[in-house]
């Protein structure tokens, strides 16, 4: 009977992360709750316990010697207007923040909830992979740091046990003259992503590309890194030929799917076009003429 | 940006009628105080909740709901076995003898829809009603099912109600030799043009309470567009006389049609009578998506003939409009779709074949436009293809074809009295930069375009329906007026605009007339209630007549108390005085208070007003707008939108502009975001929300410049007609135009969503 | 709440939005989707625009909560309110209360906001009767007034 409502009998606020991961181990149908933006949409009947995460020390963005740490707890909002994210090389989280939801969503949603949510759609993901992002895990045997792109294992399925949590994120140095963009596809201006695109490019002293990046959502079960893409851009030019050829090499290895919101054939030929349009974004910022 | 170009004359003129005076009900919204139904909570009440059909089509073979009763603070449970049978049409249609079929019982045993009601419970709260509702036991026989009214008119479709066919009302018009007009036709045009289902979205959902008292009197509060046609159906419904049934209507947030049905009413009295206490039964948005109504949608195959000399010789149109699993106001919507489609230019042979059908869809009901705009984004289409086709200027090929001032409609053989058709088209032509030279491609991939489309409606129901309203004026002891009306504000404006209506007759100041903002059916005279853009019109005119009547009698007692000729007098700023001697005057609160209170042949203040409007006063308007593609992929961008509508009388300019501005923004989503989608497999609606519904943001939005234009309609109070549903008709069609002149490729089926640009950009098939 | 402070039961289920509209009778709040798209349950807590809907509400322990009555204050309106009034941006109302605690939150933070900013914040609100275009006029008169009343 009440299977089918969500009515969860138990609501934890944990202070620290050794206590929440308790209480989320202790039972199997407890799950973190931090924002409530998926979580109390979503209305899962199967929760049984929440976690809310929210009082965790994990709210801060700061610098360490060129890495960026952010905590899982920071809200989207926090992220949109930070000084940090306005600048290159990491523009590109400003862009993915700026359009997330509505306001009144940034103001709740975490950071955290939108890289574990394991939505194909998020907004998050693509362009702290594009970054190589790392996040940090912590469980009842410690934590660990592995890079976050490791963190997808298939829709809405994580490669974390149900009682670990994303601590934080960590952006690494980016080498400079490192330039970062996010764009995403929408119905209308306000919009959750049909298709994402990050990319990150790196200009050397010559006008070549290197260690470029190209990662796309909501076009496969995870966060897509585009790899014959990149390695084609790699120690080439940015001109409008090869970001055209790049965006048709990402857009070949996707396999979205069709939904309500679009069929499998508009998500493929646009995410060609979005990653073009992110890469001239990028060589943009990078103030280069371009070819 | 405002304009308002006026025809009146000297003579017509105003104190206040024309003046943008604030809002009666602005304040109290503002401050959030204001309490529509869904705040409201009375001593004892209980919660209800619907169980819907999971199949689009079945036959219920059991139901238990013993568990369900059983569960602590559940207090009644109902279903098929304790409803009335007796048959209704949720429309609350006016004509009791026919035309509309009953085809609706409260709860039946068969599901024609997903989401058709299967049993209801109410309990101490909500959290216990949807947990009762997961207790009811239900099974069911699942019966082939149809969601194309295509396919539902094919033989060997399913049959949705028994012992009847799935066309639920057929129209047929000829006049003139149709197929000889097509055969001497210089150009003919044929073209097959579709358009999709949108709901309402009202903020506030289909909400009532429902409470039956010792008396055997129910009293509902509800928030419904018709309060006195719903207390006859509902009467009907569920088995209590007329008299007994007491409707009240709080302030509504927003109905634009979706409330003119008879929804939750039924099951929430139920309810009530059964448990004997308050019951309050509101929908979720879900719900709304499911069951809360919908426009139909409606393919239009057009035949159309043109001269040489670039006129119509003869206009067919075949229309089939999906009603969904009940009829409700499937009739008269494609009775209007069938009028506009005439009226919108002159031609002597005409036909049209139309009919509505069942399918295992939600019903659609009344939505802003009821019809017009589905034919009118077929024939606008059309013209816009034959005016590139022949090399046609758009804005001469239809003026020189479109009905106006002095020309007589060929079927009723009314003069259309008043009109301001080509007004509207050339200001608006003349806003927007018509014919300068347009920057066609704007910057990179993206193109822009020009389009436009224009609209005749009619003010009112009068000619198809009745047409009548009742209002009392009341003068108070200190010379203030109240307005008795049972008129229904949605949100429109129609309180402020009766109240200026009331002021103006007195020659008084607004803030000096009372109106309140909810009405009773116990209380209020009879008003039919908010649609077909009446309200204005015709409650206007029986407050104008009721204010006009207590003005009389306020005259003559002026005339007894100064001893004064009745001739003599004049009104002015709440005072009677005599034109001959000026000192010789009265306040309207001291003649009401010497009245009423007089030892002997007292007197009281009271006017009323009976209005049926003689004619319905035909509008027109007209709408450009301007857009932007990206070429590559489909994303469209409204830039500009410039709308002239012809009001006959503006009482409330900025209130003029405010329906302008929204009818826009559901035009606008109704022509390139807005769609309800169903599920081939399982008849179920995918986007029951906001996330995949998509209405246009305030980001979204263009830039609207409304030039409204008065061209006095003697048939309605101070010269008004309709304003409320007009400008939501042309926008789909004056957007697809546009997208037509950007791309090159013209689109004939709603919406234009940026996959479906991008698809016809490359010829690939949906 | 606005000031006062309440002490509630809540079970875990439940929405802030819940507690505020039927526990408290802060009918003011409207819940017209709850799922978070609409707005209209927008509120204030500690300075910023969150959805009551979304909120569980648990979670609002120890939370500092405005809604719209805290905002006329002995009679006195806020600026987006008589703007509002003034230039006949209400039309049925129903997402009045949760777009004003939208922009009187989103305008005190930022004071020299564009009109393009100001719109996508209010892309947070949706209306179906105003088409947006009167409120913006009021709030662009609002954020000026606002904006020379704190002498910037």
């Amino acid at each position: 009977m009440s299977q089918q409502l969500f009515r969860p009998i138990g609501y934890h606020r944990p202070r620290t992360v050794r206590e929440a991961i308790v209480l989320l181990k202790r039972s199997p149908r407890a799950r973190p709750i931090c924002g409530g933006t998926d979580v109390m949409v979503e209305r899962d009947p199967k929760i049984k316990e929440l976690v809310d995460l929210g009082r965790l020390p994990l709210d801060y963005i700061k610098k360490v010697k060129g890495a960026v740490l952010i905590g899982a707890t920071a809200t989207i909002r926090k992220i949109e207007l930070s000084p940090i994210f306005r600048e290159d090389p990491l523009r590109s989280l400003h862009d993915a923040t700026c359009d997330f939801g509505t306001i009144q969503v940034r103001n709740m949603a975490s950071i955290g909830g939108n890289l574990c949510n394991g939505i194909p759609s998020a907004d998050m993901p693509p362009s702290l992979v594009a970054l190589e992002a790392q996040v940090t895990v912590a469980g009842s045997r410690g934590h660990r740091t592995f890079p976050l792109e490791k963190l997808y294992r298939n829709v809405r399925k994580l490669s974390i046990k149900r009682e670990e949590i994303l601590t934080e994120i960590r952006i690494p140095k980016q080498e400079p003259k490192t330039y970062a963009a996010y764009v995403k596809l929408v119905r209308s201006q306000v919009d959750i992503a049909l298709v994402s695109a990050a990319v990150r490019i790196t200009l050397s002293e010559n006008g070549k590309t290197r260690y470029p990046r190209i990662v796309l959502g909501a076009v496969a079960p995870t966060p897509l890194r585009a790899g014959e893409a990149e390695d084609f851009l790699c120690g080439r030019e940015m001109n409008e030929v090869s970001i055209k050829e790049a965006g048709e090499r990402a857009s070949r290895q996707t396999c979205p799917i069709s939904d309500v919101r679009a069929t499998v054939e508009y998500r493929k030929a646009m995410s060609g076009v979005l990653v073009e349009r992110a890469l001239r974004t990028a060589v943009k910022r990078s103030g280069r003429a371009f070819g | 940006m405002l304009e308002l170009t006026t025809l009146l004359s000297e003579e017509q003129k105003a104190r206040v009628i024309g003046s943008s005076v604030t809002r009666v009900d602005a304040l109290e919204k503002v401050t959030g105080s204001v309490q529509y139904t869904t705040d409201m909570k009375l001593p004892n009440m209980l919660y209800a909740k619907v169980l819907r059909s999971p199949y689009p089509h079945a036959r219920i073979e059991s139901i238990n709901v013993r568990h369900a009763e059983r569960l602590p603070g559940v207090k009644a449970v109902i279903c098929y076995k304790d409803a009335p049978r007796v048959k209704f049409n949720s429309s609350c249609p006016l004509m009791f003898d026919g035309g509309f079929p009953l085809d609706q019982y409260v709860f039946d045993e068969k599901v024609r829809h997903v989401g058709d009601p299967v049993a209801a419970v109410a309990a101490v709260d909500k959290d216990t009603a949807e947990e009762a509702l997961a207790l009811i036991e239900v099974t069911y026989k699942p019966l082939p099912f149809v969601l194309d009214p295509e396919a539902a008119v094919r033989s060997g479709a399913p049959q949705i109600h028994d012992g009847r066919s799935n066309i639920v009302s057929e129209i047929r018009i000829e006049s003139g030799d149709f197929e000889r007009a097509i055969a001497e036709s210089e150009y003919v045009f044929r073209g097959r043009y579709s358009t999709t289902s949108v709901q309402h979205c009202a903020l506030e959902p289909h909400v009532c309470i429902s409470k039956f008292d010792e008396n055997g009197k129910l009293t509902v509060w509800t928030s419904t567009q018709f309060p006195f046609r719903l207390r006859v159906w509902l009467s009907r419904a569920i088995g209590i006389p007329i008299g007994k049934v007491r409707i009240v209507r709080p302030p509504v947030g927003g109905g634009f049609g979706g409330k003119e049905e008879m929804t939750v009413e039924p099951y929430s009295a139920l309810l009530a009578i059964k448990t004997k206490r308050p019951v309050m039964l509101e929908h979720t948005r879900e719900e709304e998506f499911i069951a809360g109504r919908r426009r139909h949608a409606c393919i239009m195959e057009l035949e159309t003939g043109i001269g040489k000399d670039g006129t119509f010789k003869a206009r067919g149109m075949k229309a089939i409009l999906q009603a969904g699993g009940y009829a409700t106001h499937a009739p008269s919507v494609l009775g209007v779709g069938s009028s506009v489609f005439r009226m919108m230019y002159k031609c002597e042979a005409l036909r049209y074949d139309g009919r509505s059908v069942y399918t295992n869809t939600s019903p659609g009901g009344a939505f802003r436009g009821y019809g017009a705009p589905q034919s009118v984004f077929a024939v606008e289409r059309q013209v816009d293809e034959i005016c590139r086709e022949l090399n046609f200027d758009p804005v001469k090929f239809r003026l020189k074809n479109s009905y106006t001032k002095g020309d007589i409609d060929p079927v009723t053989g009314w003069i259309i009295a008043a009109g301001a058709n080509e007004e509207c088209l050339l200001k608006a032509a003349e806003k927007i930069g018509w014919g300068k030279t347009m920057v066609r491609k704007a910057s990179g991939d993206k193109q822009r375009g020009l389009g436009l489309a224009r609209y005749v409606y009619p003010t009112s129901a009068r000619g198809k329906w009745p047409e009548c309203s009742e209002a009392l004026a009341i003068v108070n002891e200190d010379g203030s007026v109240s307005i008795v009306t049972s008129a229904v504000d949605l949100g429109t404006g129609i309180s402020t605009g009766l109240v200026q209506i009331a002021a103006e007759e007195f020659g008084i100041s607004t803030d000096r007339v009372n109106i309140s903002l909810d009405s009773d059916t116990d209380t209020h005279p009879f008003d039919l209630g908010a649609y077909a853009s009446r309200t204005t019109f015709v409650a206007g005119g029986g407050v104008k007549l009721a204010a006009a009547d207590v003005k009389q009698k306020l005259l003559l007692a002026a005339s007894q108390i100064l001893k004064v000729d009745s001739d003599e007098l004049e009104t002015e700023g709440g005072f009677i005085y005599s034109r001959l001697r000026p000192d010789k005057r009265i306040s309207f609160g001291e003649i009401v208070m010497a009245c009423r209170y007089a030892p002997e042949s007292s007197a009281t203040f009271t006017g009323r007003g009976f209005f049926e409007p003689k004619e319905n006063a035909p509008t027109f308007g007209a709408q450009f707008v301007e857009v932007e593609v990206d070429m590559r992929t489909g994303q469209t961008k409204v830039l500009r939108v410039v709308a002239t509508l012809d009001v006959g009388r503006a009482i409330n300019p900025s209130n003029i502009e405010g329906q302008v501005h929204g009818a826009i923004q559901m035009g606008l989503g109704y022509a390139l975001t807005e769609s309800l989608v169903w599920d081939k497999t399982t008849g179920e609606i995918m986007n029951q929300s906001f996330l995949d519904y998509k209405i246009f943001t305030a980001a979204d939005m263009p830039k609207i410049d409304v030039i409204i234009l008065e061209s006095y309609d003697p048939s309605g109070p101070y010269g008004v007609k309709g304003v409320g549903e007009q400008p939501i008709i042309p926008t789909a069609a004056a957007v697809a135009n546009a997208v037509n002149d950007a791309i090159g490729v013209s689109i004939r089926d709603l919406p234009l969503s940026s996959e479906k640009i991008y698809g016809r950009l490359r010829d690939i098939p949906d | 709440m606005n000031g006062v402070r309440h002490e509630v039961l809540v079970k875990p289920h439940w929405t802030l939005s819940y507690v505020l509209r039927d526990i408290l009778n802060l009918t003011s709040v409207k819940v017209a989707c709850g799922t978070g798209d609409c707005g209209c349950c927008t509120v204030i807590a500690h300075g910023k625009a969150i959805l009551s809907c979304l909120t569980p509400a648990a979670k609002a322990d120890g939370m500092q909560i405005e809604t719209i009555e805290s905002l006329s204050i002995e009679g006195r309106l806020h600026p987006i309110q008589t703007k509002f009034v003034e230039h006949g941006a209400v039309q049925c109302g129903y997402c009045v209360p949760g777009m004003i605690m939208n922009m009187k939150a989103f305008l005190a933070d930022n004071p020299n906001s564009s009109e393009e900013e100001l719109r996508r914040v209010l892309g947070g609100n949706l209306c179906r009767c105003t088409g947006y275009i009167k409120q913006v006029e009021a709030l662009l008169k609002a954020r000026d007034e606002l904006r020379s009343s704190e002498g910037c």
